[in-house]
This record gives structure tokens, sequence and C-alpha cells, in this order.
């Protein structure tokens, strides 16, 4: 995919496909006509096989003109055939062999076509997905975004690459037994084609319905799943309550409507397919009977009937699926909508803005009067002024809900910025002005609950430097105490974390994330609450190292434990979105205040 | 099953039938150029079309039956395997492995037996009944076709399992590139936060590359074998052309023989393929069935013995009228433990009293193993070598299930069910009322929480509760805990995501709520557990010391060094070097 291209926002399904489909669109156009010259090759053997059987091997009266006289002259006369029978048996051969390989390449330019779409759906999306602003992300669930860039895209490809090629194909491939029929008999095709609008409205009436009993039957089955889910992950609490059999009670339960559902399907499925079977057979059953007559009554030759019975059958199964890709194309509407709402969400513009800084200024960080409200009416933050000076250790305090992390998200600019009040800059300018990677990169945050990415220690550590050295990760896996753990793993930095590898206790998740934090090597380290899961040993060993080798290093750090913050230069006391107080360790415990009901309640004394 | 099997079979039968009906129109109508047998011609028609029907749907429904039943019961056995399993199996396989043995190996399965054997049925009825009409028609036409038909069946053969493994790899590139969607959108904070959108993209764009070469070329297998299926089918058609035409101008075939021929010979190539197809899809469900049944084979490491199941009743059927009361006086005897899964002995031959409500506390640094004990406890383990006491009975004459539910765990990773805080609070017990709620509530000082939410106690807490903080669910699992009004109570870290002075709060309730109960704490913070009657210091696995906290302080070990190191943490601070000068930037 090219770089920086400027993708317009989508009107209409319509403006959507254009610009998904550049770049594929060729071999979707490549691919219908491929197959419906494959369509068309497949008509010619039943006709090379009716004009032997008639004029060869039967004794038909060859006419004087048409398609069957020249080709009889041509292969050299009836007498010099009924001799040479493998003449028209090696033409049928040939004939079978261009036909294949027009299909293969149909096939081959179809998926070459389906996969570049594909793969440009894909790129598109989750390029737009990963710059949509956190605000965005937090109003829809994960799951839901997932589901359209999974299943939702699966079904667009199938609509552009198999839905609307074959439906191009059906329609083609009708057309051209039509055609040949009618050249037959028009009577008998007019009575074979009655059958279509039958077979098309019947089949288009039936996959509309069943299109909410699956989607339906697809939502039970989430339940059904998640209840293992919860089950698995909750096993302890269910074995330490012993409601083994409360959780069997309501699996089976839940098991049994979800089954309950199929059966009702399969009970429509099966209607429908023996209706079908049905409906089609007694088309097939009129043309042959009347076929027959026709044929008694002299206005239709053997070879004709034979290749008029061999097109019908070849009619069948198009228009059978005729209506079920009819009924598809509605479904794939509701697909493309849902990508197009992400497709058309605001992202977030990251480069767009200044990416000078002025590396003198002394006063690195400034909330000036700041507030911030979530929803309307209630502040989160208020009025919060802070000020942080380059080489800086600070901390902030505060209860569960007092305003900590978000103060620490409005730094990065994570949250929806139309709603702070007041002004905060980072090295003299106000950080609405910068680009917001160039901002970014000026901080590293771990946070409290870190997020590990599928992948090795070593991948994770160096996940935002690119040219980074094993020796350079060991030493921040040794700043974060993380060697003993390494050590432990047999295969040290390259243990495999995430989804599919080791799991880790919340601790180690917290100093891997801090290793990774001091890789970044960032103007300001961000500690959000990144010491909790640990013990008070490590905490301390951890703090000493941020100290002393990194003592240069602007640093805020959050924490409930008064001990991981207690050396810091000044410390902000949050609560309820105000700041309290402020001061150093010692000047704060030599006043009333919560932070010293804290250290007290913490020291024991 | 035979019902399905037998209607599959008529289908098939008839469906290979219908040529000889067009045969008989052309050779007796067409041919002889009369309609004198048409009534009955058409009688038989309607009848048969009629049977097929009936027949297809019969076993269509029966098919559906099989598989959705076959599903279903697979699926409750599995489930309740799964409860009766011990704690162990849940340590060494991922949620995520288990899950998809019980979810969609079992989907897989039942899916395969029910369609795949009626394919089997269907197309092995038709092939064979077509074949035998072809041998009756005319033999050596038959031998020719034979051949091709065998052929087809080799092709097919080959491109299927080329097919299925390239589609294994397919499905595994599409769930890494799942897998990769769930990251970006789960992590977009750290994604954010780490400035690494660029890189995210860079790696996923070369995860749908990879996707995209794997995915043409498996287009391009396909395609090919579609294509020389098709190319065989003409060759087919040629033969019977060449030979039927030689045969019938020599007067050796009917003309309609020679159209009923064409047909088969068309028709019989999908069967063959389908056949081919299942029997493809069997081999590849082979692992799936292997998955399930190793799942079913393990056993549970604690599994009641059957005199106890005898008495007490198992998990589904609890005899209750024969559990005893519990008084909750604990002994461990000459125990000695290793974890299945590690090879160094954790406990040898450990003995202690913990006599009824008391309070032991375990402390040591993270990963000492002080969950061992309580895992003892609890019978999520048993001792391999000595026995735990329990009111003076060994816990593996009585039943698990009894034994649970005496025991209220809080487990510092809380876990709540997706509902509302009522339903998670009423999981230890159904039946409490309002004021019992409300007072649980109150004592572990969760109520605050539940006033702060939308609508109270029936507010819906979404999947694993995560629309409340890990210090709110560490509060409300608690709550759960002390409800169920256990005769043990383990405290696993309960409080450790709770801010200080919340902590405090409840550490003042933990002692009216341990009142007569059995009390296991598992702490870091050592201030909490200071009044502990017991104290068991564990360090690398083994226990260090054990005694209350004035007779640890005494012996200046290792409890000694832990506490000290804590507690005067803040003071040491302080003093540290770096306050007084300033180093120089590394």
């Amino acid at each position: 995919m090219k770089k920086n291209e400027n993708r317009p926002r989508y009107k209409g399904r319509s403006s959507f496909l254009r610009y998904e489909l550049k770049g594929s669109a060729g071999f979707f156009i490549a691919t219908m006509l491929l197959s419906a010259f494959a369509a068309l090759t497949e008509l010619i053997n039943p006709r090379i096989i009716s004009c032997v059987i008639d004029y060869v091997i039967g004794d038909e009266k060859l006419p004087d003109s048409g398609a069957e006289a020249a080709f009889i002259r041509i292969l050299g006369g009836r007498g010099y055939i009924s001799e040479h029978i493998f003449i028209p048996a090696l033409m049928v051969i040939g004939v079978g062999l261009l036909s294949a390989a027009v299909k293969y390449l149909g096939g081959a330019v179809n998926s070459a076509g389906a996969e570049r779409f594909v793969q440009r759906l894909r790129n598109t999306l989750y390029a737009q997905t990963v710059k949509l602003p956190m605000s965005w992300h937090q109003q829809n669930p994960a799951g839901n975004i997932i589901q359209r860039c999974t299943s939702d895209v699966e079904t667009v490809k199938n609509f552009v690459s198999a839905q609307l090629t074959s439906f191009a194909r059906i329609i083609l491939l009708i057309a051209l037994s039509m055609v040949f029929m009618v050249k037959i008999n028009v009577r008998l095709t007019l009575i074979a084609a009655a059958f279509i609008p039958i077979i098309v409205g019947y089949s288009l009436f039936f996959h509309s319905r069943i299109g909410k009993t699956f989607m339906k039957a697809d939502n039970e089955e989430g339940v059904v799943s998640s209840i293992v889910q919860e089950n698995l992950t909750g096993i302890r609490v269910v074995r330490a309550f012993g409601k083994e059999a409360y959780e069997c009670d309501r699996f089976t339960a839940k098991n049994e409507s979800y089954t309950l559902l199929w059966i009702r399907i399969m009970r429509i499925l099966s209607i429908f397919w023996s209706m079908g079977d049905l409906i089609s057979g007694l088309q097939v059953m009129l043309v042959v009977i009347l076929g027959a007559v026709l044929c008694v009554k002299g206005e239709l030759s053997v070879g004709n009937y034979i290749a008029f019975v061999s097109y019908n059958a070849m009619l069948t199964w198009p228009v059978r699926e005729l209506g079920r890709t009819i009924a598809d194309l509605s479904r794939a509407g509701v697909s493309i909508d849902r990508i197009m709402f992400i497709m058309n969400s605001e992202p977030e513009d990251l480069t767009k803005g200044s990416s000078d800084f002025d590396e003198d200024c002394d006063v690195l960080i400034k909330f000036d009067k700041v507030s911030f409200s979530y929803k309307d009416g209630t502040d989160v933050l208020k009025d919060i002024d802070i000020e942080v000076r380059k080489g800086e250790k600070i901390g902030i305090i505060g209860g569960t809900g007092s305003g900590k992390s978000t103060m620490m998200d409005l730094l990065t600019r994570l949250c929806d910025e139309d709603r702070v009040r007041g002004v905060i800059s980072f090295m003299g300018k106000d950080i609405k002005e910068y680009a917001l990677t160039d901002l970014r990169r000026r901080f590293s945050k771990v946070s409290q609950e870190p997020f590990l990415f599928s992948g090795t220690i070593a991948e994770n550590i160096s996940i935002s430097a690119d040219d980074i050295s094993e020796e350079q990760i060991m030493e921040a896996v040794r700043d974060a105490s993380l060697d003993t753990m390494v050590d432990s793993f047999k295969k040290g930095l390259d243990t495999y974390v995430g989804e599919r590898g080791v799991t880790l206790s919340g601790g180690q998740k917290q100093r891997c994330a801090i290793a990774a934090g001091l890789v970044k090597r960032a103007d300001v380290l961000i500690l959000d609450d990144s010491f909790s899961a640990l013990d008070a040993e490590t905490d301390e060993r951890i703090r000493k190292t941020l100290y002393e080798k990194y003592s240069g290093m602007t640093m805020i750090i959050i924490a409930h434990r008064i001990t991981t913050i207690a050396g810091c230069d000044r410390i902000y006391v949050l609560d309820n979105g105000r700041i309290a107080d402020s001061g150093t360790h010692q000047e704060l415990i030599g006043r009333k205040g919560i932070y010293k009901d804290i250290y007290e309640l913490q020291s024991g004394r | 099953m035979i019902v399905m099997i037998a209607a599959g079979f008529i289908c098939s039968a008839c469906d290979s039938v219908f040529p000889l009906f067009n045969r008989y129109a052309l050779d007796h109508y067409a041919a002889e150029k009369t309609l004198d047998t048409l009534r009955p011609f058409i009688l038989l028609y309607v009848l048969l079309l009629a049977v097929q029907v009936a027949g297809s749907y019969i076993s269509a429904i029966l098919c559906g039956m099989i598989e959705v039943s076959v599903n279903r019961d697979l699926r409750n056995r599995a489930f309740r395997h799964i409860q009766e399993l011990s704690l162990s199996y849940f340590n060494s396989n991922s949620v995520g492995s288990i899950h998809s043995r019980i979810m969609s190996d079992t989907s897989k399965i039942g899916e395969t037996v029910a369609w795949r054997l009626m394919d089997i049925v269907w197309s092995g009825a038709y092939l064979v009944s077509i074949l035998f009409n072809m041998l009756i028609i005319s033999p050596s036409l038959f031998a020719a076709i034979l051949l091709l038909v065998t052929a087809a069946a080799v092709i097919s053969f080959i491109f299927q399992g080329k097919l299925i493994k390239i589609n294994r790899r397919i499905r595994e590139q599409n769930s890494v590139i799942t897998g990769d969607l769930n990251e970006m959108v789960t992590g977009v904070r750290t994604i954010k936060t780490m400035t690494i959108e660029k890189k995210m993209e860079n790696n996923f764009f070369g995860n749908t590359e990879k996707m995209r070469g794997i995915s043409v070329r498996s287009g391009r297998l396909s395609a090919l074998f579609s294509s020389t299926v098709s190319f065989v089918s003409a060759l087919a058609l040629s033969v019977v052309l060449w030979r039927g035409g030689r045969l019938t101008i020599e007067k050796a075939m009917l003309i309609g023989d020679l159209s009923v021929f064409m047909s088969y010979a068309l028709g019989m190539l999908g069967p063959v393929q389908s056949i081919v197809n299942t029997l493809s899809q069997f081999i590849a469900i082979k692992a799936n069935w292997e998955r399930f049944i190793e799942l079913m084979r393990v056993s549970s490491d604690v599994a009641d013995k059957p005199e106890v199941i005898e008495k007490y009743g198992d998990a589904f059927a609890p005899k209750r009228e024969n559990w005893e009361q519990m008084c909750g006086n604990i002994r461990f005897e000459n125990v000695s433990f290793t974890y299945p899964d590690g090879d160094a002995e954790v406990l040898t031959d450990f003995t202690l009293d913990i006599p009824k409500g008391s309070m032991v506390a375990i402390v040591g640094e993270t990963g000492a193993g002080k969950s061992t004990l309580v895992n003892l406890v609890c019978r999520f383990y048993e001792p391999t070598k000595g026995k735990v006491l329990l009111d003076g009975k060994d816990l593996r004459e009585r039943s698990v299930m009894w034994l649970h539910s005496h025991i209220g765990y809080v487990l510092q990773t809380p876990h709540l069910f997706s509902g509302t805080i009522r339903d998670n609070l009423l999981y230890g017990k159904p039946d409490a009322s309002e004021e019992e709620i409300s007072s649980a509530l109150k004592a572990v000082h969760a109520s605050d929480i539940v006033e702060g939410l939308d609508n109270g106690l029936d507010s819906v807490i979404g999947e694993g509760g995560n629309s409340l903080s890990t210090g709110q669910k560490q509060l409300i699992s608690f709550a759960r805990a002390v409800l169920a009004d256990p005769d043990i109570l383990i405290l696993d870290e309960a409080t450790a995501s709770v801010d200080t002075i919340t902590e405090k709060k409840i550490q003042s309730a933990i002692k009216k709520l341990t009142y007569g109960r059995t009390t296991f704490v598992i702490a870091h913070r050592l201030s909490t557990i200071v009044e502990a009657d017991l104290i068991i210091a564990v360090n690398n696995g083994r226990i260090a010391e054990q005694g209350s906290h004035a007779e640890l302080m005494m012996k200046k070990g290792y409890y000694y060094s832990l506490y000290t190191r804590q507690h005067e943490d803040i003071d040491r601070v302080l003093k540290d070097d770096r306050y007084t000068e300033e180093m120089p930037i590394r």
C-alpha cells in the first residue's frame, strides 16, 4: 500500500467499494470475463455431442445450412466421421482442455484479486483503527471492533470475489443456456424458463428469512462460549464455592437452547432443500415429458432433445444459487456499513503540528488551571496547577478515582481535547501545537496494568526502540530487577510471552513494562502506579536504581505506597480531582492532611 | 442413524434412476414416436420424485439432528468433566486450549460425523448404482469409465491432502491476523503512548502480505483442482462418444443407452470428489477427536474415593443429609509435598496444628510459594506423603464438595462473573436476604462502590467484571466470600489493590469477620498481619520460620529482616545518599 495515501470520507457504499477496489478491480473484471468465457466453452461440448449423435450416429436429416452442417462438412462429412469417430471425440477433449485452462486462469486471477482486495481492506482498516483517538476506543467495545475487522471484512471479501463474480457468471450462464434452448425450441424454453422466477423468488424469500435465525444462533453460540470462558478463567472461584453443579446446569441450559435453535434452523433448511429438490425435479420432469411429446410430434430431433435436456440440467443449479446470492448481497451491505463506520470516524492526525522543542527550556511541564470532564457536569480534574522542571522527580498520590491517571492521559493527549479547559504546556509551548507523535515520543509511560504484546520478552522491552543491542536490553532488564526472572526461563530473553506464551504475574508484567519504559529514553518517565504488584523489596531496589542511575531523567511517579514516592523532589496529593496539597515528604508529614494520614497508616505509627 | 442412512440410500438410488427415465423417454417415445405408456410413465416419475424428496428431507433433518445432538452431548460431557478436573490441569493448560477443545473440536466432530457420513452414504450409493447400471448397459464402456473414475479419485485425493494442509496454514495465519487486531484494539493505549503505530502497522502489513501469499497459492491450487476434474469429465465424455459412438454405429448399443451413459459419465465425478473429500475430512478431524479424547481421559488428581462418593455424593448430586458440621481444626501431619509439574519438594515432613478460630498469616517474597499450604487445605492438591486432617479426619475421607462448601476464598486476582453485582454476591449463597447482602458489603467497606453505580446492586458489570477497577473487584469478591459465611476463610492478598485508607478500614473489620473462623492470610504488607496467632515465613518455596510476631522478632531471623526492611523503608529512603549529593547523568 502506498504511504500517505489520502483516503476520502466515504459518502456511501459505492464510494467505499470504489476506493477499496483500487488495484484489484481489474482482476475481478478479468475474472468475470474469464468465467463468462469458461461458461461459453462449457456449452460447446453438448453441441458437438448432440450434433454427432443426430447426424453421424443417428440418421437425422442434415439441414443444408447452419452450424451443424458446416461442422459436419469441415470434419469431412457424415460418412467420414462415422468411420473416424475419434475426431469429434478428440475435439471434445480439446474443448475440455481449453475450458479447464480458462477455468484455472479464472480461479487464479480471482483469488489474486480477492486477496489483494482483502489485504488492502484489512490494511486500511488497521491503519485507521490504530489512529482513532482513545476516546473513540473507550466508547466502542473491543469485541465489536474486532468483529468488524474480521468477520465483516470476510463477508465483504466474499461478496466482491465470490458473489459478485458468480452473480455475473450465473446470469450469463442462464442467458447463454436460454439462447441455445430458444434456438432448439421456443415453446419448451418458455416452459423451462417459467420455473426460474419461482425458484429464485422462493430461495430469495427463504434466505432472507433464515438470515435472522442464523444471527440469533451465532449470538447463542457466543453466550455458550463465554460461559465456558468464564468458567475456565474463574475455575478457582467455582471450586472454592462448590458451584460445579450450578455451573453445569447453567451451561447445559444454554447449550440446550442453542441446540434447539439449531434444530429449528435444520428443520427450515431441510424443508427448503427438499422443496427446492421438488420444484427443480418437477421442472426437469416437465421438460423430459414435453420434450418427448414434441419429439413424437416431430417438432424436435432426438439429438436436440438430448441437448435440450442437458442444457436444462445445467440451468438448475445456477438458478437455485441465484436466490441465495441475492440474499447474500443484502448481508454484505450491512457489513459494508459496519466497516464504513470505522473508516469514517475522525482519526488523530499524528504528524500535523510543530516538532520544534525548545530543549533548553527549564520548565518541562506546566498545567495552568486545567480542568477536565468525561461527561458533562462532573469534573474529574479541577483547576490543576503543576510545574515540573527538568530532572525533577515528582510524586503523585491519591485515592482510587482521584484523577491521577487522567492527568497523565491529558499530558500525552489521550483524552478528548475538547473537554480540556486551561492550558497544558510542554517545553514552553501548548501541547496542542506539537505533532502528536513527536510529543508522545518525549514521554515514556508505564501503566498500572501493563499490556504485553505477544512476542518474546526482548521484543516487548525493545518495542519502542528499533536499533537496540542485546546489551542495552540486558541493562534495562537488570535495572527493572527482571534479571532473576529472565534467568529462570530456559530461553531467557527469547521466552515467548503474551497471548500464546508464558503467562506472567502482575508484578512480572509491571517489571517488563518498566524495562520497556527505560529503553525508550524519553524526556519524561511516567510511572503510573507501576509498582503496585511488586513486593516491598523489589519496589525498593528498582526505585534506588531509578534515583541513582537515572537521576538526570525527569520522572512522574504515581503510587499508593508512601515509600515509593517519599524520595521525590515534590509530591502532589490529589483528592477528588483537586490538588489538596503539595511539597516534599518532610513538609507534608509536618502538617495535617491526607498525606500525613496515609503515612501514619502505612508506617503503623 | 440407520434411518438416516436408509433415507440417504433411497434418495441417491432415486437420483441414479432418473437418467433411466430419460433413456426410456428417448428410446421409447422419441425414437419410436409413440406416447402409449405416457400416463404410467408420468405417474411413476412423480412417485419417484416424491420418494426422493421425502428421502432427502428425512436424511437432511436427521443429519441436522445428529449433528446438533452430537455437538450438544459432547459439549455437555466435556463441560461436566472439566468441573471435576483438579486445578493442576488448569495450571498446565491454557484457558484458550481447553476452550477450543470444548467448543470448536466438538463442533468439528459433530459436523463431520453427521454430514460427511451422509455424503459418503449418498455418494457411495449413487456411485454404486450408477456403476451397476453402466455395467448392465455396456461392460466394455464401463471398464473405460471405471479407469477414469479411479484416476479422478487419485487426483482428488492428492489435491485434497494438499488443500487441507494449505488451508490449515491459512487458518493459522488468520489467527495471527486476528491476534494482531485483538492486540491493537486492546493495547491501543500502549501503542499510542509508545508511539509505535507505524511499527505495528508494518508488522500487520507484513502479516497480511504473508496471508495473501498463502491464500493465493491455495486459490491457485483449488482452481487447478477443479479444472483438472472438469477436464477429466471431458475425457469421460470423449471416451463415451468415441467408444459408445462406435458401438452405436455398429448397432451394438441403442441411442438412448448412449445418452444415459453420457449423463452417468458426467454425473459420476461429483460423487467421486465428494467421497474423496469426505475421506480426507475424516483424516483431518482425527486430530480434533484426539484432542477431545485426551481431555476426556485426563482424570482428576484429587478425585474422591468411591466410598466417599457413596456417602457424601458427588459434585452434581451431593447428599447433603450426610454432611457433618465443620469445626475448623486443621492439622498437617508429616506432610511432604511436590507440585505435579515441579521436581523440588516444597514441604518435607511438615507438621502443624491450627486450632479452630485461629488466624494464620503466611508471608514471604513474590513467588516464594506462599499459596502451597492453602492449596493443600483446600485440597486443590493432595500431599505426596502424610496427611492433612480436618477436625481429626483425613481430608481424603470426606468429599471435596463438602470441604469447599465450608471454605471462603478471596483471591489476589479477583474473578467476577458477567452479570450483575447481585448475581456475583449471591454466587456463594443464593438465598441470602437483602439485609445479609448489605451487611456483607458494609463489613468490607464496599457499600460505596455499589451506591456509586447507576443501578446499585443490579448494575451489570461486564465480562470478568471489567467495568470495575481491580481494587473494587477485590472488595466485591471479598464481600461474596463473607456472605457465604464459611468456617474457613482464606485471604490471598485480598486487599493488595485497595487504597491505603480503605485497606485500613477493612483491617479492623477483618478482626470481626474472622472471629470464630479459621483464617489464612497471605500478605505482602506485614503491617497488616502482626496480630496473627501464627506467622509462617516462606522463603524459596520452603518454610523458613513460624511463630507469633513477637517470637519471630525476638529470633531476629528471616521474618525479622523482612519486617524491619519494610518497616524502616520510609526512613531509610530519606537518608539515602542521593538526597545529599547530585549524581551526574550516567
